[in-house]
């Protein structure tokens, strides 16, 4: 071929970036090799991830199983799950966290919760959210927990403790300046707004009770009861990230400074990929062994098709 | 105080190995705790994940209950050999608990996390002093306590299984006629292999970990009973 019809030889595509080593934090314990149980059917699997355009929003999750199931085969029970409202004027989110007394069956409740949650968070529109969110809030977790029982009755179970799950939600809706926030949780789930503006990096939407143990659950859905949701509303502005944890990201980020300092200087860059955020998550810290889950939300320009 | 920490925060499990030393364990049942002592210690350093989580306290006593390992992690911390000294306060015991519980979790630095705590309770007579034990047992158990602990009791000898029964949260053992060294032996076994299966199961999220497991040839499991 002579050189004039030639066509230019394609950039360059550059390799992909090789990640900075996730850091290791304390005196820790030798990663098993992860060993697969054979017989549950409700396994989830161990890395988990997504991320992409929704509406006005950049959105990235991911969860990856502690390494305290990497021994016994047993599943990670986090799940998350997001969606774009019907009248196109939010975008809502979850996260959930399937008690882990329940290691077998747990994760069925935090999967269906988190999707039964969102499709219910999706239907109201903006006005009824801005006039009364607590109120809306109240009504979609009612609707989800009646169909979490719903759906695990046609699978044939008869009692529900087993799939008892907490979370953690949000409604985010573009304002004149930044977004309108609405968060709100069941159990020990947490959000936070994420920006270097902040002098840890984080603000805690949830404080925490400093005293009293960990491992007391204070709620969780399928719930036969009056249902209590914790509820916030904030402003957050373009530069901030929402971030929805579970508890076990959470703790890492209250007690681990150098935890901290790794997840900010990661999440600090516009438009995480779902591969970068389980690369973040991989990090190993000493006494943490819980599933990691987290669902970042940020203001991205770039329109949807 | 900020929720979030500047410096690294570990969460702990907090167990508390509270042991009459009255003068009825003079002998065999002593020796065979202080044989014991050091298992525990060499479990944990080679046992990784009970390691990064359990920190261990062990009180005495007898007319008086003092700490002689403050909760710490065992493995950096030197073994105590008791000496058997004394009548049997169980007053005594819950009020110098009390003050540990608080006191040890505390000194991991204020807003430490913590599993719930676990006391395992060995006695192998009866309280004899003058004072009700009743009302520190109570506040002890109180849920208004942030400290307040999962309480596992073992009995041998001539301890009373009413008495196991009351103080006991969750589980209660009272020995089978028998050797009363290989019935310390016994409790301490059950002892190490709990505070290992707990440890390893907090590690794994699961929050209703508390795993205890007596040779059921040698300790008969007690009900639960209410303190009157």
């Amino acid at each position: 071929m002579r050189q004039e019809e030639r066509s230019e030889a394609p950039t360059e595509i550059a390799p992909y970036p090789t990640p900075e080593t996730a850091p290791s934090i304390g005196d820790i314990v030798p990663l098993v090799s992860p060993y697969l149980s054979g017989n549950n059917f409700l396994r989830l699997p161990l890395l988990v991830a997504d991320s992409g355009q929704l509406g006005d929003y950049w959105l990235t999750a991911a969860s990856l199983a502690g390494k305290s199931h990497l021994a016994d085969g047993t599943s990670g029970q986090d799940s998350f799950s997001f969606a774009r409202t019907t009248d196109n004027q939010a975008v809502v989110a979850a996260v959930c966290d399937g008690l882990g007394r329940y290691k077998n069956t747990a994760q069925l409740g935090a999967l269906i919760l988190s999707r039964v949650l969102c499709s219910h968070l999706a239907l109201i529109p903006r006005e009824a959210y801005l006039a009364d969110g607590q109120h809306c809030f109240t009504q979609a977790v009612r609707s989800a927990n009646s169909d979490l029982v719903s759906i695990l009755r046609q699978f044939g179970y008869q009692t529900f403790d087993q799939f008892s799950t907490t979370a953690a939600f949000c409604w985010i809706s573009p304002a004149t300046r930044g977004s309108r926030v609405l968060i709100g949780r069941i159990g020990d789930c947490f959000a936070f707004k994420q920006s270097t503006d902040y002098t840890h990096g984080f603000y805690n939407y949830y404080s925490r009770d400093a005293d009293g143990a960990i491992n007391e659950v204070s709620s969780s859905l399928p719930n036969p009861g009056p249902i209590q949701v914790e509820f916030r509303a904030e402003r957050v502005g373009d530069g901030e990230k929402i971030v929805l944890v579970t508890d076990g990201l959470a703790e890492d980020i209250f007690s681990s400074k150098d935890t901290r300092e790794w997840l900010v200087n990661r999440w600090s860059q516009e438009r995480v990929s779902g591969l970068e955020l389980l690369h973040c998550l991989s990090y190993r810290k000493q006494g943490s062994f819980d599933d990691r889950t987290a669902l970042l939300i940020e203001r991205s320009f770039r329109q949807q098709e | 105080m900020s929720d979030f920490a500047d410096n690294e925060r570990l969460p702990i499990f907090p167990v508390y190995i509270v042991i009459d030393v009255s003068y009825s364990m003079e002998g065999a049942p002593i020796n065979a705790v202080n044989n014991a002592l050091p298992e525990l210690k060499t479990m944990i350093s080679n046992n990784a994940s009970v390691g990064e989580v359990a920190r261990i306290a062990i009180l005495t006593f007898s007319d008086y209950a003092r700490p002689v390992v403050p909760l710490c992690d065992l493995q950096n911390a030197p073994l105590p050999t008791l000496k058997p000294e004394g009548n049997t306060n169980f007053a005594e015991a819950f009020r110098t608990l009390h003050a540990e519980l608080e006191q040890g979790i505390r000194s991991f630095g204020k807003g430490v996390r913590f599993y719930k705590p676990v006391v395992f309770f060995m006695s192998d007579g009866e309280h004899n002093a003058g004072e009700d034990w009743r009302p520190p047992l109570r506040k002890l158990e109180d849920r208004n306590f942030n400290f307040n602990p999962e309480i596992v009791t073992f009995g041998f000898g001539d301890a009373d299984p009413e008495s196991l029964q009351q103080i006991a949260t969750t589980y209660a053992f009272a020995a089978k006629s028998g050797n009363p060294t290989s019935q310390v032996k016994e409790i301490m076994n059950a002892l190490l292999k709990s505070v290992r299966t707990t440890s390893n199961k907090l590690a794994q999220g699961n929050e209703s970990a508390l795993s205890v497991e007596p040779d059921p040839e040698q300790f008969t499991r007690l009900g639960i009973r209410q303190a009157d």
